[in-house]
């Protein structure tokens, strides 16, 4: 006891120390440094890019396509309501300009400088010119991070639009990500489009992600497309967060969905 | 005073007059100051990773503000202190990437590699070393970080060598020559508060 007591008197400070550092940093890491990111959000805020005379023009183009896009849509809803089409793609999303890069380029990410308080939460989904980008991992009160589709970790249930054959996608951390098939002989070619597929439950179906650059036939189980990226993700500025709660869907069994239908 | 020789701008003799004070300080006031700035410098450079300052990035690529702190640490202190900072870096790194694989291990294993270089004074306080120790650091670091990936087994080993290659060189060309950027201004501090902790 008088041991212990001894070592204490000797050695408090240094245990305090070292458990507080330790103990600080493990906290920022289960709280996946929110802290850092928020200051970071608010240090990069006076660096983001003022768009200039000929973006606000391009803008003013785009948003008369959007409009136009609009119009086909609600009709195209219309009618499919007719038919009882299930309409999923939502539209309406937020604008977030990227702040930030990954700290470590083992991953692909992006930091956003848009977060909770614009009304972003974790699992959606980020796209931006070009098609699909990534999906929210992560959200702070004004920053937001997001695991781009070339990251090596993320899967993607994707589709040739052209032939509907279906895959999955997995990034390679480079500006091609790589398609397998789940059939031996898909009918697929150089230069076909792929989207999300309508089995693919982080990301709604339908939204585009960029085209078959090369197949490897020999590629065993299945053969793999390379696929090039649409969106031109290392030079990103802004980008469309759309709503989408992939975890939840994720919890939530698909009958439900079909016995509200009826 | 008394300096026989060319006249210093009276800024920077001022600056330097300043930080002669540090070693006369009280030592609580020292400890309380060497806390904060210890801590907030390490903050700092965490949350400045994810940057890419236009010019400062090769390839993507950024430098390594996390490992030169920890390194620059390592130069200062004994191997269980670096061993304790290495782990709390690697953990904040963790939080800002993600938790699997941890950067607690390559960061923990500079700081002790480092701490012991300079403990059997296999290496100088010099700018020269500084940053061929910091490359030779960065190339173990990332090699450790490969082979986590690899064990993890999420990712195709081929993907993962081929990114670690381009991925250590530019890391470590970058992070070598930006290292005195962090490494300076800490050395001045700690060197001073080590000072003042000879001779009270």
């Amino acid at each position: 006891m008088y041991a212990l007591r001894r070592w204490f008197v000797k050695y408090w400070v240094r245990t305090l120390a070292i458990s507080l550092a330790l103990g600080g940093a493990w906290g920022l890491r289960q709280a996946q440094s929110g802290p850092l990111a928020e200051v970071y959000g608010w240090l990069a805020a006076p660096l983001s890019t003022t768009p200039d005379q000929r973006m606000v023009l391009e803008n003013a183009r785009i948003l008369e396509l959007q409009q136009r896009i609009d119009d086909l849509e609600s009709r195209n809803r219309q009618m499919q309501g007719l038919v009882e089409h299930q309409a999923t793609l939502p539209t309406k999303g937020t604008v977030a300009p990227v702040i930030g890069r990954s700290a470590d380029r083992w991953w692909e990410q992006v930091v956003l400088g848009r977060g909770s308080r614009a009304g972003i939460q974790k699992g959606d989904i980020v796209t931006a010119p070009g098609g699909l980008v990534g999906r929210i991992v992560q959200v702070t009160p004004s920053t937001s991070r997001v695991l781009l589709v070339s990251d090596a970790t993320s899967r993607v249930g994707a589709t040739v639009s052209r032939s509907r054959f279906m895959g999955y996608l997995h990034g390679t951390n480079g500006a091609q990500v790589k398609m397998e098939f789940f059939d031996k002989m898909p009918d697929a070619k150089v230069g076909d489009t792929v989207t999300t597929s309508a089995y693919s439950r982080l990301f709604p179906p339908g939204i585009p992600i960029g085209t078959i650059d090369f197949i490897d036939t020999k590629k065993g189980p299945a053969p793999e497309a390379t696929v090039a990226l649409s969106a031109p993700l290392s030079m990103l500025e802004w980008v469309v967060v759309i709503p989408h709660n992939g975890d939840a869907v994720l919890e939530l069994p698909e009958l439900p969905e079909l016995s509200d239908e009826d | 005073m008394g300096v026989s020789g060319p006249l210093k701008p009276a800024r920077a003799s001022q600056a330097r007059s300043l930080l002669d004070q540090i070693p006369h300080w009280s030592p609580s006031w020292r400890t309380s100051a060497n806390i904060a700035v210890t801590v907030l410098s390490l903050l700092l450079c965490a949350t400045v990773m994810p940057m890419r300052f236009p010019g400062i990035d090769l390839l993507g690529v950024g430098p390594n503000w996390v490992l030169i702190w920890v390194v620059s640490w390592s130069m200062f202190h004994g191997v269980w202190p670096s061993l304790v900072a290495g782990l709390a870096a690697g953990a904040i790194m963790d939080g800002l990437t993600a938790p699997e694989p941890t950067h607690m291990v390559p960061l923990a294993l500079v700081a002790v590699l480092t701490a012991q270089l300079r403990r059997r004074r296999l290496i100088e306080d010099e700018f020269g070393m500084l940053m061929l120790l910091v490359f030779a650091l960065v190339a173990i670091a990332e090699t450790v970080f490969a082979v986590q990936f690899i064990l993890q087994g999420q990712r195709d080993p081929a993907d993962v060598w081929a990114l670690h290659q381009w991925l250590t060189l530019c890391s470590a060309i970058l992070t070598s020559l930006w290292a005195p950027v962090v490494y300076v201004p800490l050395r001045l501090w700690w060197q001073r508060i080590a000072q003042g902790e000879r001779s009270p």
